[in-house]
């Protein structure tokens, strides 16, 4: 009770001092951060799991770009399991003058397996359990049905057919694409397909067979089918549970590797205040020792202050962390077709556990040191050196961290990885400032007295600097390349496809279509579109010899060997081709192949593919290797054959054209009059595709704005840290004559220098990414955004300029007497 | 004859304490000319060094009138007094005082630059010269011994060709031969026409000013 009344005395004594507010602040938000990912991430984990079972609609899937053959069916049949058989394509409704790109699902009457159909009478009233759609109806997703405007029990035409709105969808159990759907989608039954006309070998139909039974059977069934699947992918419930638990994991490192960043910068806090609290301590220390205090009463006493501070600062951390989970959330929960399950106190309790397992470890080395001091410090003056007892537990104590980023993001060595990586980052950007801050010090520009002094005093105070500028440089690179360069790359780069990239492909037009199609895309003002056949074709052979997927080092070789192929073939080179190797057409058979194809299956001019289009198989030797401009979102193929060698194959054609507005209304109309094209419209789906990184990149600006709260956490104890020898400083120049206003001046110019430094060069490293980027992923010319560099640098003075404020104002005050009297 | 550097009249000061208000010098009376030495010498706690504060206008008195190079510090807030020393005090501290983080050079060169005088660097490299420091110009001060400090000090208090010195026990932390060579120093710069005032309990360095003053309890008793 003794103990506990001093503990609360003393607790209340150090608040009046300026040391322990800095580590608080540190503390905050470190496990507003931690807490705030990792009931994030909890959110997504839990999201995906659940929809592990739903994924699959079945215990286990067959999926194909060709109809599923008859002889799988019904060998499942056979093995006692239940099958559902669903196809699936994109196309576009009308209703009147209104049109949408929807993706069909038409499926058959016991549809789901596993699972539960809901859907609702209207877009507003609740969802119930629905029966699949009869033969006739549809059921249509709330975006699909607000773009046409339509109401339950209203016409909307598809294909040659006129189907029924018979309900809203909202749960599909059978989720390819639903928790990540880039367009909407509608459920039709399975006999309704043949009717519409729209399927064809150019379709971008997929089939799938659903299957449902008894484990044992599903297994059985399962590993006696594998070997003989072509182009076939098997699912089973399992693993696509596995797949989203991956998926999870995933995201959980992704975002804890980026809360790293925030636990880097405020530990670097933490133990910085720390230092500088038992700095301040050790002469108090020393005579308490003198005066027969046990070491472990002195630790158990300052060790208290801190956890008596710590409570209240870890549940001011875990509230600020909830709101700011909801804030990460709510870019990624625009992806997800529906809310994220409710966040939990566990995951929110462990974020916490991390904050202060940082909190901890990074005070305790101080700590340690300051219990070790020894009372004949009394009787001479020791110096503050780091000793051994300090610096002996500082690996404990990244160990513990290490710790703590295993409970953050789960992965130990990646995380440990990525937190030496920030580190060593953080020694490259310090070694540059240090230069810089060697030729200040060398020569330290400007006329006026105060600039003069204010460089000086910048460059005399290397640890200080150069603490500050590179933790504001850190924070202020994520950040700046997240809100502003990351924006601005995606639209540079998309408006350089604007000027004349197709937007729009056709495809499945038939043969006899050709004629008019052309015609009535001239009609609307589409030129000369270039029409290429098509064909889908499986690889057979490489010069003789079946392909095994095994037999190759890159993943993808598998999908080109499993999977099917787009061929097409022509006279000449399409655009957007280069040869690499090998001629243009000669003598014989002849396949051209596109470089990267070549590259992962290891294939060479000179080679043999044998390819099967349906029932036939045509061999072609490898003439060329073309270099592809995928880019270009022009009509592209791996394979392209020679005319002669592709004589009798029936294909149908595919063209891309460039729209405006206007012509893409005109061409989605034009769809009534060919119902069996299918249109993709380039431009909603890029939109989607770039919606979802803003999602990511806006969910993950508001961790790094952590950071930069944590790189003002370190700028505060790194500015604390310098008060005594500042007011020192104060009251020697004053003496010498000085005028508070200009020592006023020196003081704002020299933080304002550590943050223009600092921010700029933030600003910098923003604009080298962004330039990096530009050059590789993106492949343009990027007009970079120069005023970053500014802008950074402008955001690190009024940082430092306000931690200044918050922390040295009262240097100002230091009565000149005092150098008397020191 | 021309005006005294500093008329100090009925000087007085109180501070207030937790057992009542504490008089730390009271009636006060001095002046000090241009090229005087004065010594003002007493036990610790007398109030020596209170009023070398009030004479540098460091600190303000409670009662009583100071002139310092003719101007009443009465009428002058603090950025008066303190432009009011500019270029013409200089300070000798027990401490030393330097800057840590400036090296010598540096420290040397501050009040120059301050002052707004041209070539500040090469008068303080010749400064640091006159006291025997020119091979010591890039150390920091955590280089150099207790006595080296304290001459780097006084190159500082002198490069700027001060009128005025107030050293407060310029030896009190140096043993008794580096004392000796630091007083020697502080008087042969202060010959050239600089008046000084010098707080000390040391018998020794107060004989060699010109005059002396002994205070006890604040009150001039010599």
């Amino acid at each position: 009770m003794n103990f506990l009344f001093t503990l609360v005395k003393h607790a209340r004594r150090e608040w009046r001092g300026a040391e322990l507010k800095p580590v608080l602040a540190a503390l905050i938000v470190a496990v507003a951060a931690a807490t705030g990912v990792m009931a994030f991430t909890d959110r997504v984990e839990r999201a995906l799991n659940a929809r592990g079972s739903e994924l699959v609609g079945g215990d286990g899937l067959l999926a194909s770009r060709l109809p599923i053959a008859p002889e799988i069916v019904t060998r499942a049949r056979d093995s006692g399991l239940k099958t559902s058989s669903v196809v699936a394509f994109p196309t576009v409704l009308f209703a009147g003058d209104l049109s949408v790109l929807v993706e069909i699902k038409a499926v058959e009457s016991n549809y789901p397996l596993r699972g539960k159909l809901t859907a609702a009478p209207s877009a507003e009233a609740q969802a119930l359990t629905a029966a699949p759609p009869a033969p006739g109806e549809m059921l249509l997703d709330p975006r699909a049905v607000a773009a046409l405007e339509v109401q339950v029990g209203e016409m909307v035409d598809i294909g040659n057919a006129r189907l029924r709105l018979a309900g809203v969808l909202r749960d599909d159990p059978e989720g390819a694409g639903s928790f990540l759907s880039f367009a909407p989608r509608a459920l039709l039954h399975r006999d309704d397909v043949e009717a519409l006309g729209l399927i064809g070998p150019a379709s971008r139909a997929f089939y799938r067979l659903l299957i449902a039974g008894e484990p044992a059977r599903i297994n059985a069934f399962a590993e006696a089918i594998k070997p003989t699947l072509k182009g076939v992918r098997l699912t089973l419930a399992q693993d696509a549970e596995q797949q989203l638990a991956e998926v999870g994991r995933q995201a959980r490192a992704f975002f804890g590797l980026a809360a790293l960043s925030v636990l880097w910068l405020a530990a670097l806090a933490i133990a910085l205040t720390a230092r500088r609290y038992t700095q301040a301590r050790r002469d108090i220390v020393a005579q308490l020792r003198c005066f027969g205090l046990s070491r472990r009463r002195i630790l158990l006493q300052l060790g208290g202050t801190l956890g008596v501070y710590a409570l209240p600062a870890v549940a001011l951390g875990v509230a600020l962390g909830y709101g700011l989970q909801y804030m990460i959330a709510a870019g990624v929960e625009a992806i997800f077709a529906e809310p994220l399950p409710a966040p939990t106190l566990r995951a929110g309790g462990l974020g916490a556990l991390v904050g202060v397992l940082a909190y901890f470890a990074f005070t305790m080395p101080a700590l340690q040191q300051l219990t070790a001091t020894s009372p004949a410090r009394l009787l001479r003056n020791a110096d503050d050196q780091l000793g051994w007892r300090e610096i002996a537990a500082y690996p404990i104590a990244l160990l513990v961290l290490t710790a703590a980023i295993y409970v953050l993001t789960g992965e130990g060595q990646v995380g440990v990885i990525a937190f030496i990586g920030i580190s060593v980052l953080a020694l490259c950007i310090a070694s540059l400032l240090g230069a810089l801050l060697r030729l200040v010090r060398w020569k330290p520009p400007g006329r006026r007295f105060a600039t003069r002094q204010a460089w000086r005093q910048l460059a005399s105070r290397p640890g200080t600097t150069l603490l500050s500028a590179t933790s504001l440089a850190l924070a202020l690179t994520a950040v700046l390349l997240l809100g502003v360069v990351s924006s601005d790359l995606i639209r540079q780069w998309r408006s350089g496809l604007s000027s004349d990239t197709p937007n729009r492909f056709l495809l499945n037009i038939q043969p006899d279509q050709r004629a008019a199609l052309t015609e009535r895309l001239t009609a609307i003002g589409i030129e000369d579109p270039a029409l290429y056949p098509f064909a889908v074709g499986r690889l057979v052979a490489i010069n003789g010899a079946r392909p095994v997927p095994e037999n190759f080092d890159d993943p993808r070789a598998a999908r080109f060997i499993d999977g099917t192929l787009n061929l097409s073939w022509s006279e000449s080179l399409p655009d957007a081709n280069t040869l690499t190797s090998g001629s243009w057409w000669s003598q014989g058979d002849e396949v051209s192949i596109a470089e990267n194809w070549a590259q992962s299956l290891g294939l060479k001019v000179g080679d043999t593919l044998t390819v099967a289009i349906g029932d036939r198989e045509v061999t072609a030797r490898i003439a060329s290797v073309r270099s592809v401009d995928w880019d270009s979102f022009r009509v592209n193929f791996f394979l392209l054959f020679k005319p002669e060698t592709m004589t009798g194959i029936e294909g149908t054609y595919i063209t891309s054209v460039r729209t405006n507005a206007e012509q893409g209304k005109a061409l989605g109309r034009l769809l009534r009059e060919f119902p069996n094209l299918t249109l993709i419209d380039v431009d909603a789906l890029l939109s989607r595709i770039l919606g979802v990184v803003d999602a990511i990149v806006s969910s993950l600006s508001a961790i790094f704005w952590c950071a930069l709260a944590a790189a003002a956490c370190v700028l505060l104890a790194a500015f604390a840290v310098t008060v005594g020898a500042r007011r020192f400083e104060h009251a020697l120049w004053r003496s010498l004559g000085a005028a508070q206003s200009t020592l006023r001046a020196t003081q704002r110019l020299e933080l304002a220098a550590i943050g223009a430094i600092g921010g700029g060069f933030g600003g910098v490293a923003a604009l080298v990414t962004g330039w990096a980027l530009a050059g590789n992923a993106f492949q343009i010319e990027y007009a970079a955004p120069w005023w970053i560099a500014p802008l950074g640098a402008g955001i690190g003075v009024v940082l430092c300029l306000s931690a200044g404020w918050i922390v040295l104002r009262s240097v100002s005050r230091t009565p000149p007497a005092q150098m008397l009297r020191a | 004859m021309t005006e005294p550097l500093i008329e100090a009249a009925q000087l007085s000061k109180t501070v207030v304490t937790a057992a009542g208000e504490l008089t730390v010098l009271d009636d006060i009376t001095l002046s000090v000319a241009q090229g005087e030495s004065l010594a003002i010498i007493g036990e610790s706690g007398s109030g020596k060094t209170t009023l070398l504060s009030l004479l540098a206008g460091l600190d303000q008195p409670t009662r009583g009138k100071l002139r310092l190079f003719g101007s009443d510090l009465a009428t002058l807030d603090e950025d008066g007094r303190a432009a009011l020393r500019l270029g013409r005090v200089g300070f000798v501290f027990q401490a030393f005082h330097l800057l840590p983080s400036f090296t010598a050079l540096e420290n040397v060169a501050a009040p120059l630059e301050l002052a707004g005088i041209d070539g500040a660097m090469q008068r303080a490299r010749s400064a640091l010269e006159k006291v025997g420091l020119g091979h010591r110009l890039d150390h920091l001060p955590r280089q150099l011994s207790g006595g080296e400090q304290q001459r780097v000090a006084i190159a500082r208090a002198f490069a700027v060709e001060p009128v005025l010195l107030f050293a407060d026990e310029p030896t009190g932390n140096l043993d008794q031969a580096t004392g000796a060579r630091v007083s020697n120093l502080l008087f042969d710069l202060s010959s050239c026409g600089t008046a000084l005032v010098l707080v000390t309990h040391d018998p020794k360095l107060a004989a060699r000013c010109q005059r002396q003053m002994r205070l006890d309890g604040g009150r001039r008793v010599a």
